[in-house]
C-alpha cells in the first residue's frame, strides 16, 4: 500500500519542482568584479559566530538475532521499530547473472510471474488479498539474488506469509499469463528507449562487462524474451525459487520468540523439489578495457547529453570497499565534491554530476555520470577527466576533503536506520552481498579508521583515468564535431550497446 | 512526548488493523503529533515537535511564496531564487552544504505552485549550526549575492528545465496543462520551472527586490522536529532568528478566478516510442471538500491490477502499456489527471474509446464497497508510514500549517480519507470529470528522418 502513495505523491512530483541546489564553488565565491554587497538586511552588530557542532551523538546501529526455521531457512531478524508493522524480505542466491545465455531475463521475467496466480487464486486474486490485507509484496531479481519483499501489518503477517508460502510453492506459471508479461516487459524496453540515462546505464554494463558476469541486460532483450518458454520459467522456479537458496531478513518490534513460530508456521514449511538442482552461474568477468574510448548512442534533437564514464573496479570486498567509497567521495560522492563544483556551481553544465562506485558479489565499476548541455557534451567530458585526473595526480585530496567526508560518512549512521524500511535495506543488503557479522554495526569505526593516504590508495587502484570507457546519449549531430576534437576514437552503439557500422 | 506520540501511532495501527478485518465497522483510528507553535517578535512562526527515538532533528523551513506569486515575464522565479539560497550568506559566504556536509546532513529546498521550503535532517549535535544557517540567509543574503552567483544559477536551472522537461519522455506536458488549464494571467497558467526567455532575463535587482519582499520573518514558518531540549532549541531560535527585523507584511496569492474550462483537445510530438493520451480537468483545491475524494478515485482508477483502467486497458485489453490517475492538489485549485501510453499496434482511438466507457461507468454505476475499502486501507496504511520519522512529521506539521492554517490536522487529514464513501466518490467523479470541461492532450512520436509515420502506435512493435 507504500506504493500507492508513494505513486500518488511521485507524480505531484513532477509538478513541483524538488530540487536545488546549493553553494557556489569556493573559489568563485568572495569576489566578483560584478559583485553588489550593500548593508545586511538586520542590524546585527554581535551576529554571533558560526556555531561549532559538538561530538556526535552516541548512537548504536541495531544488532540482529539469527536463527533457522525448520526446513533450513537462515534468518536474520532486527527487532526494532515504533510501529506495529513487519518488514520482511527474502534473498534467493541466484540472480539474474544466472540467466542462460540469449535467455537474459528469465531471471526477472520468473519473479513477475510468481504473483500471476498461485494456488487457488489468479493475478487479481492474489492483488485483491493483498490490498484487503493491506500489505504490499513485490518480487525481482537483481545481478546476485532473486528477491521478495513484504510488509504488512504485523496481526496480518501471517496471513500475508500464508499467501507468499503460496505465490512461492505452487504458482501457476499459466502459458496466456507468460504471453502477457512477455509482452509487458518488451513493451517496457521499448520505451526505456526514451529515456536517455536508462540506456546509459544498460549500454555501459555492456560495454564494461560485455557477455559476462554483470554485462548482460537483467531486462532481456526484444529476441531473448521472444525465446523464453514455460519450460524455462517452470525449470528456474523449481531450482532457484526454492528454500535451499534462500535467506530471510525481518524488522519487526517482535522478538524471536514471537516470531519464530509464525514464520516457521509458514515459510519453514516450504519444501524443495526433489529434481531442483541450483543453477551454476557463471561468474568469469571479461577482459577489462584499456584505452579511452566514446560510444555514442545517437538520440538526435535532445537538448542534453546523457554522460556515464567508468571502468571495471573490483567487485565488493569487506575489507576495502569502504575505502574506496571513501576515496570517491569527495571527488564526486556528494554535493559538494570536486565533479559537480566544478561541472554544475562553476561551468553551469548540468543540474548534477556524480561519481560512484557500484559492486555487486563478483564484479564491481566506478563510474561517473551526468545530463549535460548538448553543445557543453565535449566540455563536460574534459572537466570529468581533469577532475578524476587531478584526484589522481597533481590534486590530491587534502586532509581537510577527507575529513568532512568521514564525518559525513560516520554521522549520516542514524539517519539511515530511522525507519523500519531503512533498517531492513541495510540488513538485506548486508544479507545479500555477504558481509561479515559485525560489519553494519561496526562502519563509524572503520570510516574513523581510515586514513586519507589510504582511501587515496584505494582510489587510485580502481581508477585510471587513460583507461574510461565514455558514454553518450545524446544528438552526434550537434554535439559530436565538438566530442571528435578531443581526439578519442569515437564508436556508434545501438539502445543495447551493440557496435552500430558506420 | 515521546512515549505519547509511539502510544497513539499504535493504537491507531491496532485500530485500523480491526477495521481491515471488518470492514463492515466504521471506525477511525487516533492519531496525533504533539507540538507546540508561538510567534516571534518579529511574525517568525514557531513549531516544534519533541520525540527522542533517535538522535536527529528535522529542522525545515516555509517560506509563504510560490511561483503563483511570480510577475508577468519572470516565470520560474521563485524556483531560480530558492537555488541562489544555497549560495552563501554574508557571514557564510560559500557552499551552504559546507559546514552540514561533515554532520552527513540531509538538505535540500523545493519550490512548486504554492510555497518554497528549505530542511535539513541533521544529528543532534548539528541542530543549532542548521537554524544559525536558515537564520543568516534568512538575515543576511543580499550582501553575499553577486552577478556571477545568478549567471551560474540561471544555467543550472536552465539545465534542470532541460533534464526534468525536455530530455524526459513526455515532460513537456506540464507546461501545455498549465497553460490550457487556467485562464491568461492566472497564477498556475505557468509552470514553476519557467521558460527559458524568462529565466534568462532575471536580473540582480529582480532577486534583491524578490527577497525583500518575500523573505521576511512575518512571511516564515520553522518548524523543528526530532530530539532536542525545548528550552535550549527556544534559546537558539530567539538568538539566531529574533534580531532579523520584521518586513512589511506581504500578501501572497490566496485565491484566483479559476474560469471556464472549455473542452479541446490538443496534439503535440515528443522523443518518444509511444502515443499517450492525456485526460485532465479543473478539481477541488487542497484540503477543500472532495480533494481526498479525488485521491480515492486515482486509486480505484489506476493503482494495481484490480483498478479499473488498469484492469481494462492494460491487462484484460492490452490496448495501453501503462495508465495513471493522479490528483496534483494546489491551493488555488487543483488538476486531476490521468494518461493511458498507447500499446504497439494499437491506436490512440482505440484507448480514447476505452477510458470513456470506464468513466462512463464509473460515473453511472459508483464504485464498488471493496474498491472503497482497498483505497482507504492504502491511504491510511501510507499514512502511518509518514508518520515514522521526524522529517516525515515534520514535513506534515508544515503542510498542514501552510494549507489549512492549523498544524493540528492530522486526524482531520485522516478523517478525510475514512470518511470517503461510494456516494461521495460518486458524486464528486460526476462532478470533476465532466467531458464538456475535459482538456485532452494527445502526445504522438515526433517523425523519425528515415522512416516514414503513420503517427500510430505501431512503430517499433514485436518483430
Amino acid at each position: 500500500m507504500n506504493r500507492a502513495l508513494a505513486f500518488v505523491l511521485s507524480l505531484s512530483g513532477a509538478l513541483a519542482l524538488h530540487g536545488c541546489c546549493w553553494g557556489p564553488n569556493a573559489k568563485t565565491a568572495t569576489t566578483s568584479a560584478t559583485a553588489q554587497p550593500e548593508a545586511p538586511a538586520a542590524e546585527a552588530p554581535a551576529w554571533p559566530a558560526m556555531p561549532v557542532p559538538g561530538p556526535a551523538p552516541s548512537f548504536e546501529v541495531p544488532s540482529a538475532t539469527s536463527f533457522t526455521l525448520a526446513n533450513g531457512i537462515p534468518v536474520t531478524l532486527v527487532t526494532t521499530g515504533a510501529v506495529p508493522l513487519v518488514e520482511l524480505q527474502i534473498n534467493l542466491g541466484v540472480g539474474y547473472a544466472g540467466d542462460p545465455k540469449g535467455k537474459e531475463g528469465l531471471a526477472a521475467l520468473t519473479a513477475d510471474m510468481l504473483n500471476e496466480g498461485a494456488g487457488d487464486l489468479d493475478a487479481l486474486g492474489i492483488e485483491d488479498a493483498l490490498q484487503r490485507l493491506a500489505t504490499d509484496l513485490s518480487l525481482g531479481a537483481d545481478v546476485d539474488s532473486s528477491q521478495v519483499h513484504l510488509n504488512a501489518l504485523e496481526d496480518k503477517l501471517q496471513p500475508s506469509l500464508e499467501l507468499l508460502l503460496s505465490v512461492l510453492s505452487e504458482p501457476t506459471l499459466a502459458q496466456a499469463d507468460l504471453d502477457r508479461v512477455i509482452e509487458d516487459r518488451k513493451r517496457s524496453l521499448l520505451a526505456a528507449k526514451d529515456d536517455l540515462p536508462s540506456v546509459g546505464r544498460r549500454v555501459f554494463n555492456r560495454i564494461l562487462f560485455g557477455d559476462g558476469y554483470h554485462g548482460r541486460p537483467g531486462g532481456g532483450t526484444e529476441a531473448s524474451l521472444s525465446s523464453l518458454t514455460r519450460k524455462d520459467v517452470t525449470s528456474w522456479h523449481r531450482d532457484v525459487w526454492s528454500p535451499t537458496n534462500a535467506s530471510l531478513v525481518v524488522v519487526s518490534r517482535m522478538d524471536q520468540a514471537a516470531i519464530q513460530p509464525i514464520l516457521d508456521a509458514t515459510l519453514g514449511t516450504w519444501t524443495a523439489d526433489a529434481k531442483a538442482k541450483t543453477p551454476e552461474v557463471d561468474t568469469t568477468i571479461a577482459e577489462k578495457k584499456s584505452g579511452v574510448t566514446v560510444y555514442w548512442v545517437d538520440k538526435p534533437g535532445q537538448s542534453q547529453s546523457y554522460i556515464r564514464l567508468g571502468s571495471q573496479a573490483p567487485g565488493f570486498d569487506a575489507a576495502t570497499h569502504h575505502l574506496r567509497v571513501l576515496g570517491n567521495h569527495p571527488v564526486g560522492g556528494n554535493f559538494t565534491a570536486r565533479i559537480n563544483m566544478n561541472l554544475r556551481e562553476d561551468k553551469g553544465y548540468t543540474y548534477g554530476a556524480r561519481s560512484f562506485f557500484g559492486a555487486s558479489r563478483h564484479a564491481g565499476f566506478f563510474g561517473a555520470a551526468s545530463s549535460v548541455r548538448a553543445d557543453a557534451t565535449a566540455a563536460s567530458i574534459t572537466e570529468f577527466l581533469a577532475e578524476i585526473n587531478g584526484a589522481l595526480g597533481d590534486k590530491p585530496v587534502s586532509d581537510d576533503e577527507h575529513a568532512r567526508s568521514v564525518g559525513s560518512m560516520v554521522q549520516a549512521q542514524p539517519g539511515n536506520y530511522e525507519r523500519m524500511s531503512s533498517v531492513l535495506s541495510q540488513f538485506a543488503h548486508a544479507d545479500e552481498m555477504g558481509y561479515p557479522d559485525g560489519y553494519l554495526q561496526s562502519a563509524a569505526e572503520r570510516y574513523s579508521g581510515t586514513t586519507r593516504e589510504q582511501a587515496q590508495a584505494a582510489f587510485a587502484e580502481a581508477v585510471s583515468g587513460n583507461d574510461l570507457a565514455i558514454i553518450v546519449v545524446g544528438d552526434r549531430a550537434a554535439a559530436g564535431p565538438a566530442v571528435e576534437e578531443l581526439g578519442f576514437p569515437i564508436v556508434a552503439v545501438d539502445d543495447e550497446g551493440m557496435l552500430l557500422e558506420e | 512526548m515521546t512515549e505519547s506520540i509511539l502510544r497513539r501511532t499504535r493504537g491507531a495501527l491496532a485500530l485500523m488493523a480491526a477495521l481491515v478485518a471488518t470492514p463492515a465497522i466504521a471506525q477511525t483510528p487516533t492519531i496525533a503529533i504533539p507540538y507546540e507553535e508561538y510567534e516571534l517578535e518579529n511574525g517568525l512562526q514557531v513549531i516544534l515537535h519533541e520525540d527522542d527515538t533517535t538522535p536527529i532533528a528535522h529542522v525545515e523551513l516555509w517560506y509563504h511564496v510560490g511561483s503563483k506569486d511570480e510577475v508577468k515575464g519572470r516565470s520560474g522565479f521563485a524556483h531560480l531564487f530558492e537555488h541562489l539560497m544555497f549560495n552563501g550568506s554574508e557571514h557564510a559566504d560559500g557552499e551552504y552544504f559546507a559546514p552540514l556536509q561533515p554532520l552527513g546532513a540531509r538538505i535540500n529546498g523545493s519550490t512548486n505552485g504554492d510555497r518554497t521550503n528549505y530542511y535539513e535532517t541533521v544529528p543532534t549535535n548539528g541542530i543549532e549550526l542548521a537554524l544559525w544557517m536558515e537564520a543568516d540567509r534568512m538575515g543576511f543574503l543580499l550582501p553575499a549575492l553577486t552577478q556571477q552567483k545568478l549567471d551560474n544559477q540561471r544555467e543550472v536551472v536552465r539545465n534542470e528545465r532541460r533534464q526534468r522537461y525536455e530530455i524526459t519522455p513526455y515532460g513537456e506536458v506540464w507546461v501545455y496543462l498549465s497553460e490550457e488549464m487556467f485562464p491568461t494571467d492566472h497564477p498556475y497558467e505557468h509552470t514553476t520551472i519557467g521558460s527559458h526567455e524568462d529565466l534568462e532575463a532575471a536580473t540582480l535587482d529582480d532577486v534583491k527586490n524578490f527577497f525583500r519582499q518575500w523573505y521576511v520573518p512575518n512571511n516564515a514558518t520553522l518548524v523543528v522536529a526530532g530530539s532536542f531540549d525545548k528550552a535550549q532549541v527556544k534559546g537558539w531560535i530567539e538568538t539566531y532568528f529574533g534580531p532579523i527585523p520584521k518586513g512589511e507584511q506581504p500578501s501572497p496569492v490566496t485565491e484566483a478566478d479559476p474560469g471556464v474550462i472549455e473542452a479541446k483537445t490538443i496534439e503535440i510530438t515528443d522523443e518518444v516510442q509511444l502515443p499517450r493520451v492525456y485526460w485532465a480537468w479543473g478539481s477541488p483545491a487542497f484540503f477543500a471538500d472532495g480533494d481526498a475524494d479525488m485521491d480515492v478515485l486515482s486509486l480505484v482508477l489506476a493503482d494495481g491490477k484490480n483498478s479499473r483502467l488498469y484492469k481494462r486497458l492494460v491487462f484484460e485489453d492490452r490496448i495501453a502499456k501503462d495508465v495513471a490517475a493522479f490528483q496534483a492538489s494546489a491551493m488555488l485549485g487543483s488538476r486531476y489527471i490521468l494518461y493511458a501510453t498507447v500499446a504497439p499496434g494499437h491506436t490512440v482511438e482505440e484507448v480514447q474509446a476505452a477510458l470513456q466507457e470506464e468513466i462512463d461507468r464509473l460515473k453511472k454505476d459508483g464504485p464498488t464497497a471493496a474498491e472503497i475499502e482497498r483505497a482507504t486501507n492504502a491511504w491510511q496504511k501510507s499514512f502511518y508510514q509518514r508518520l515514522e520519522s521526524v522529517a516525515g512529521r515534520g514535513s506534515m506539521l508544515h503542510l498542514y500549517n501552510g494549507y489549512t492554517g492549523e498544524p493540528d490536522f492530522a486526524q482531520e487529514d485522516l478523517n478525510r480519507y475514512t470518511s470517503v464513501t461510494a456516494e461521495s466518490l460518486s458524486q464528486w467523479t460526476n462532478a470533476v470529470l465532466d467531458d464538456g470541461k475535459r482538456i485532452e492532450l494527445i502526445v504522438r512520436p515526433a517523425p523519425k528522418e528515415d522512416a516514414p509515420t503513420d503517427g500510430g502506435g505501431s512503430e517499433g512493435g514485436a518483430q
